[in-house]
Order: structure tokens, then C-alpha cells, then sequence
């Protein structure tokens, strides 16, 4: 029974962490992966084993669950940023559900192609990755200029990218612990909550039932995001809002609500994806792939398959879960305390990052905010601000050193 | 795609999953690492000792078993009274640290 136990209970806790800390706005996979592997890691109670499977069934589940707030309480995450727009639209019309359906689904069929293709991207990891090794940078300089050239306030997106990045390599050669968390939450999390309690923002009633979702608006756009999804995991500092951006003229004629599974798929795909480039190459591409590189070291093609299997478990119950609560706040939703609702996750936040990285973070978080809220204010299209990844990635494949 | 199918579809997953992850484990064994093999550097993972065993605490909430596997000796903690009438066992665990040993968090013993 012991043996039967030893993975099903660290799934569990970690499946049930991840769908708590989904559904608090402002909270990133990668602040719950870190304290996974900074407080429960490091007590023996569970193998390392254990430790990867609880923190990758906590990712995945988050990923899903992440959904509500994104779209319920405009609170998107750096990945779920371009879906934000078009969702927060059918929020405002009272089709916050229908948002909230489109994202579930691209999600869990992200889970399930990712899961699925996770022999084909091994296979692809190691033997594209060290051949192209030496022209990432470059290939990362050609999308980046691509992305901009697509961007409506050209010169004010790339102000936004320089600037995010100069404060991101700043960071990084600073003495803090967890420097992502601080950096990531404050630009993308904190500065929406702090807009949201200065806007007083209402969410007008909603419908309850959420339409059909018809095949071209899942089928295509989640096959997309699955080869796109890889391509993000393969290309360092490129987020799944950046590759949701590319990934849309992929499809001729998508529609927003295309858009919203396409965009939702990718940061589950990216997350599944990076497991397997974790795995081939030794590189981790994320918070949580690097939280569980600090506890398991490389990882087996045993720990790949049953991590591989985790997240199809935890994408599974993830969705079930989140569709009845989603069905639940619905009802709700309108009557909730925006600004009470912010300021005690603001409060929140600030603790968990003096805690986790001390007064350097707090700095560093209320640093970030301030960016995050000119970008917001100036309407500048926020995955822009991913620059503080891109731009120090971009350095360093390019061989240029700062130090 | 509707809601219903959306549920059915996330069920299958769920299941499938789980059941992958309860049986794995099962089917695939471990491999016996020898006990002179142990490092630091183990710490964390899970092994597999096939030797002679001997029992030094046998107590209600407590068992401390020697296992000597002919390249060493090593301490297997169950927190747990086990009883086996055998000389020889597998014991399955997490290698750990206690007071500058290495010993191992035993989860199973064959």
C-alpha cells in the first residue's frame, strides 16, 4: 500500500495546491513551486520523485484553474496576457462563462497534445537543440522584430521591452533569492490588482450557461499551440504570450474566441513541453521546471513518463474542478468587493515576497509594479514587459557579457 | 463541444493518469544499487537494497533494520513495528542523513 501511495499523495497535495493558488490572482505557478521546493523538499518526507511529481501536477492544475481569475477578475497572468483582452470584452458583454469554457478547453487539450507528442518533442529537443544552439540568439532577434513590427504603438512597445530588460538584467545580478518572483509578479500581477483597485472596477451580471464551443474554434487552434507551445520551450526568454502573438497568424481568419483557446493551450503546452526539453537537453525553460531541477537534479526517462502522466491527472481533475466553480462565481461574481478583494491579495503578495526574497524583492516588486501600471495606463500591449526575460536571453546567447 | 463532454473528456484524462501512476511504480521495479555505491549525492532518491538483514529496534512505532548487502551495511528506519521472519529482504526507501550516516527512510520491505 505504501508503494501504491508514494505518488498518489504527493499528486494529490500538489494537484490541490495548484488549483488554491490558481484561483488567487496574482499568484504565479512559479511562487507555489518555489515554496514546494523550499519548504516541503526539503523535510525527507517525500523522494525526490515525489517532490517533481507534486510540483508539476501544482503547475498544470494552476495552469487550469488560473482560468477564473484571468478572466473573472481581470487578473492575467504573464502567459494568459494575450487572451486577456478578448476575454475581459465577453466579460463586460456578460459572457464571462463562455470565456471561461474556451479557456478550459484550449487548456485541457493542450494537456492532452502535449502529453501525447511528449516522445516526438524529446526526440525533437535532442537533435534540434544542439544543432541550432549557436543561432538562438539570432532566431530570437528575428521573431522579436517580427513581433514588433506587428505592434500598433511600435516605438512606445520597444521603450517598454529595453526598459523591462535592463531592469530584468539588473535583477538578476542582484543578491536575492527567488529573483523571477518579485520581477514577474510585479509587472504582471500586482500592477493589474493596484489599476484594478484605483479603476474601481465592476463586473456587470452574467449569463449562466455558456454557448457551444464549435470545432473550429478548439480544434485547430489547440494543434497550433501545440507545435507553437514547443517552439516556445525550445527558444529561451520567448513566452507563450509572445508565441500566442506569432501563433494567431498561423490560422487564416481566427476569431477571438479561437484566439482565447490558442492562447490558453500554449502556457499548458510550454509547462508540458518543458518538461521534456528538461529531459533532453538538461535545460529547464520555467519557474516550475526549475524548482524541480533544485531538487531532482537531471531527471530519468521514468521520472519524464510519470511526470508525463501527472499532468494528464492533474489537467484532468484541474478542469473538472474549475468548470464547477466556474458555474458557481458566475452567479456571483458581480457582487464581489473588487477593491477589498485587491487590496488583500496586494497585502498578500508583498508578504510572500519579504518572506521569500526580503527587502531587495519588496524593492524590486514595487520597481516592477510601477512599470506595470505606466504600460497598463498607456495601453501599451503588456508582453511587451517580457523583455526583462528576452533581453538578458537575447545577451546571453549572443555572447555579450555585462558583468 | 459542450460542457457535458468537456467533463467526460477531463474524467478519461483523470483516470488515465492516475492509473499510470499507481501502476508504474509497480511495474517498474528498481534497480538493486550496491551500498558502497551511496554517496551525498544521493540524498533524496529512492533505492533498493537486496541483502542480510538484522534487527537491531523493534518497537511499536519504530524499526531499525541493519542491512548488509556483502560491499556494506547501512540503516533501514520504518516508522512502523515489522515483523518478518526472513535473513534475507529487499528494502525499498529514500536515502537519507542522521547524525552524519547515511541511512535509508524505509517505505517497503520484500
Amino acid at each position: 500500500m505504501a508503494i501504491v501511495m508514494e505518488l498518489v499523495l504527493p499528486f494529490i497535495i500538489g494537484t490541490a495546491i495548484g488549483i488554491i493558488t490558481g484561483l488567487l490572482p496574482g499568484i504565479h505557478s512559479n511562487l507555489a513551486s518555489s515554496a514546494i521546493a523550499a519548504y516541503i523538499g526539503l523535510d525527507g518526507n517525500f523522494s525526490n520523485e515525489a517532490i517533481a511529481v507534486m510540483i508539476i501536477s501544482m503547475g498544470v492544475a494552476h495552469s487550469i484553474t488560473d482560468n477564473i481569475p484571468s478572466i473573472l477578475l481581470g487578473m492575467p497572468d504573464a502567459e494568459k496576457i494575450m487572451s486577456a483582452l478578448p476575454s475581459q470584452r465577453m466579460l463586460l458583454e456578460g459572457k464571462g462563462i463562455d470565456a471561461v469554457m474556451l479557456s478550459i478547453t484550449g487548456t485541457l487539450f493542450g494537456t492532452i497534445l502535449a502529453v501525447a507528442m511528449m516522445p516526438i518533442t524529446v526526440l525533437f529537443f535532442s537533435v534540434a537543440y544542439f544543432q541550432i544552439k549557436w543561432a538562438i540568439g539570432y532566431i530570437l532577434l528575428v521573431l522579436l522584430t517580427i513581433l514588433m513590427m506587428n505592434e500598433k504603438k511600435k516605438m512606445q512597445s520597444l521603450l517598454i521591452l529595453i526598459f523591462t530588460g535592463i531592469l530584468g538584467i539588473f535583477v538578476f545580478r542582484l543578491n536575492m533569492k527567488e529573483p523571477l518572483l518579485p520581477l514577474l509578479t510585479g509587472l504582471f500581477g500586482t500592477s493589474a490588482l493596484i489599476f484594478g483597485l484605483i479603476n474601481r472596477n465592476t463586473i456587470p451580471k452574467q449569463h449562466h450557461n455558456a454557448c457551444e464551443i464549435k470545432k473550429d474554434e478548439w480544434l485547430k487552434p489547440s494543434f497550433v499551440s501545440l507545435v507553437m507551445g514547443i517552439l516556445s520551450s525550445f527558444l529561451p526568454g520567448l513566452g507563450p504570450s509572445q508565441i500566442a502573438s506569432l501563433g494567431s497568424k498561423a490560422i487564416k481568419k481566427i476569431t477571438e474566441r479561437g484566439y482565447i483557446v490558442l492562447s490558453s493551450a500554449l502556457s499548458t503546452v510550454n509547462l508540458i513541453a518543458g518538461i521534456a526539453a528538461f529531459y533532453a537537453i538538461g535545460k529547464s525553460r520555467s519557474g516550475v521546471i526549475a524548482a524541480i531541477e533544485g531538487i531532482t537534479g537531471n531527471i530519468s526517462l521514468y521520472d519524464t513518463t510519470i511526470m508525463a502522466f501527472a499532468s494528464l491527472a492533474a489537467g484532468g481533475i484541474a478542469t473538472i474542478f474549475t468548470i464547477y466553480l466556474a458555474k458557481r462565481m458566475i452567479s456571483i461574481i458581480h457582487k464581489v468587493n473588487y477593491s477589498k478583494l485587491c487590496l488583500s491579495i496586494i497585502l498578500f503578495v508583498m508578504l510572500i515576497v519579504l518572506l521569500i526574497s526580503g527587502l531587495t524583492g519588496l524593492m524590486v516588486l514595487l520597481t516592477a509594479s510601477a512599470i506595470g501600471i505606466i504600460t497598463i495606463t498607456k495601453e501599451i500591449p503588456r508582453q511587451n514587459m517580457m523583455g526583462c526575460l528576452i533581453l538578458p536571453v537575447l545577451l546571453f546567447f549572443m555572447g555579450i557579457s555585462l558583468s | 463541444m459542450n460542457e457535458r463532454t468537456l467533463f467526460w473528456i477531463a474524467g478519461v484524462c483523470s483516470t488515465i493518469g492516475l492509473a499510470a501512476i499507481i501502476l508504474l511504480p509497480l511495474v517498474i521495479g528498481l534497480a538493486d544499487i550496491k551500498i558502497s555505491e551511496l554517496t551525498d549525492d544521493d540524498l533524496g532518491k529512492k533505492v533498493s537494497i537486496t541483502g542480510d538483514i538484522k534487527f537491531k529496534v523493534q518497537k511499536d512505532s519504530l524499526t531499525i533494520i541493519e542491512i548488509n548487502d556483502g560491499t556494506g551495511k547501512i540503516e533501514a528506519v520504518f516508522f512502523e513495528r515489522i515483523f518478518l521472519k526472513k535473513e534475507k529482504a529487499t528494502i525499498i526507501g529514500v536515502v537519507s542523513k542522521y547524525k552524519g550516516n547515511l541511512q535509508i527512510k524505509a517505505s517497503d520491505i520484500r
